[in-house]
């Protein structure tokens, strides 16, 4: 049990986390000392994950390389596990097998069934492919910006040969 | 003006409040955590541009103008979260009526949310998702076929909706039933938390009910259920309530008038002796001991006694004494409205 750390008697039931100039403070509080405390609010826990952070360090999968790291942003799984956060939609291709697991384990299915984006699902991933061109050709990647073109041109001609279908 | 100050929404005497959050982000950025200032700038001018050419009633929040005091304050209103505030790289924007707030660079690119008075998770979620849908066909959200919407955290993949009801549980509080309730809870895939800890009469006796999955259901299933969920504690509640009163009338109705008492006449009130008045006057409005009592005024009043939201109205910082005597003052006045109407 965490002890309140303004009064050091009653058990903390108000864990703030707080980014001041990028530096990130954690504060336990009782809920008496929480509420003397200026800056705290009734409102601010509900849409924190209750330690997300501890949950995902605990999970590791099977398949999981210790090495792994998303070619476009250069996430790794050491990192995501101190953080907590991805660093870019493609990390969910290059650390797949890292994450599945984990994702498992805190959503159970693992297909989504909810909305989709109607319009621009197909332009957004072209968009999302130029841009990553755009990156790969200024990091001098040209290895992967041939891939990528690739990819593009594959895209482009799929979507002219559906054109007029729907 | 604030939806808020008129109206108190439906199953008002439990449900104090509904929101859903949509989290979104634009396909080719990275996400916010990876940004530096000048990208997520690039991301807001992409959201701002979208946002004020279609819609006039909203207004950008820029957190590098505001004090810490109107930042904080906006957090209270839960407009937005405090990490945002103060990330360096956060932008929110709101819409006039306050039911609509876009936070921008939070741990997403966009997290949508949309808040109502009462049980309305329905409207909370036509109303986000309206918002969700002009944004996305300009911008192009991040989403994957097999995983869906893709989010910063693994926990809000797939729908990225967050949906969840403030519910005011006294009775349920009192008999000891809240943990029996939070675990039956946690097995549909929701959670019931305390909003202020647990087990303390400084709670309020509010409860957050929300989704905790985010993929693999849609999201009309995943407020069903909600909704299922909340009817069931709301039915529990109802019913101990009444038999607490016709159990124990006097000693209920004793207590309940003392809290109202008080909260008439004390001149200093800290934030956690303020809750458990607050807490005794709803639920004598609720049980019909209170009559007249108008819910709007009183679930504002919550709000307006936040520390930051007391120190805008005040028009100086206040110490924490003087808050607390500036705050009997705010809740004298209020408890004079509402028991005058």
């Amino acid at each position: 049990m965490i002890i309140c750390e303004r009064c050091g008697k009653n058990p903390a039931a108000v864990h703030m986390t707080n980014f001041i100039n990028g530096q990130k403070t954690e504060l336990h509080l009782c809920s008496k000392c929480a509420g003397e405390e200026g800056g705290l609010t009734l409102f601010e826990s509900p849409f924190i994950p209750m330690s997300v952070k501890d949950l995902l360090s605990q999970m590791v999968g099977e398949k999981a390389h210790p090495q792994a790291r998303c070619s476009r942003c250069g996430m790794t799984l050491e990192r995501f596990r101190e953080e907590g956060r991805l660093g870019c939609s493609n990390c969910y291709k290059d650390l797949k097998n890292e994450l599945m697991p984990i994702l498992r384990s805190v959503q159970g299915k693992l297909q989504h069934t909810g909305a989709q984006p109607k319009v621009l699902k197909k332009a957004g991933e072209l968009l999302d492919l130029k841009k990553q061109l755009e990156e790969a050709i200024q990091a001098e990647e040209y290895e992967r910006a041939a891939k990528l073109r690739d990819m593009i041109r594959q895209k482009e001609q799929k979507e002219e040969s559906t054109k007029g279908r729907d | 003006m604030p939806v808020w100050l008129y109206e108190a929404g439906p199953e008002s005497d439990i449900v104090v409040s509904s929101r859903v959050r949509l989290a979104r982000n634009l396909s080719g950025e990275l996400f916010p955590s990876l940004l530096d200032k000048k990208g997520a700038d690039g991301v807001l001018d992409k959201v701002k541009k979208t946002v004020f050419s279609k819609k006039a009633d909203f207004e950008l929040k820029d957190f590098s103008l505001l004090s810490p005091i109107e930042k904080a304050a906006l957090a209270e209103k839960r407009l937005c979260s405090v990490e945002l505030a103060e990330s360096g790289i956060g932008a929110l924007i709101v819409s006039r009526d306050e039911t609509i707030s876009i936070m921008v660079n939070e741990e997403d690119h966009l997290r949508i949310q949309c808040l109502l008075p009462g049980q309305q998770l329905q409207a909370v979620l036509a109303k986000a998702g309206e918002m969700d849908k002009m944004l996305g066909e300009k911008l192009g959200f991040a989403y994957d076929d097999r995983l869906g919407y893709l989010t910063s955290c693994p926990t809000n993949v797939g729908t990225g909706l967050r949906a969840s009801l403030m519910m005011h549980l006294p009775a349920l509080e009192l008999a000891g039933q809240m943990p029996g309730i939070v675990h039956t809870v946690g097995q549909m895939g929701q959670t019931v938390r305390g909003l202020y800890g647990e087990g303390s009469s400084a709670n309020g006796c509010l409860y957050q009910l929300s989704n905790q999955v985010t993929l693999g259901v849609s999201e009309e299933d995943i407020l069903n259920s909600l909704d299922a969920t909340a009817r069931s504690v709301m039915e529990k509640e109802r019913a101990l309530s009444s038999s607490l009163h016709r159990q124990r009338g006097l000693v209920l109705e004793d207590k309940l008038w003392r809290s109202l008492g008080i909260a008439k006449s004390a001149r200093v009130l800290d934030t956690a002796e303020f809750m458990s008045l607050w807490s005794d006057i709803k639920w004598g409005a609720s049980l019909g001991i209170f009559k007249n009592i108008d819910l709007a005024v009183l679930h504002n009043l919550m709000m307006e006694i936040q520390p930051a939201t007391l120190q805008l109205a005040a028009g100086k910082p206040l110490e924490a004494q003087d808050r607390d005597a500036y705050r009997a003052e705010v809740v004298r006045r209020a408890i004079e409205q509402i028991i005058n109407k």
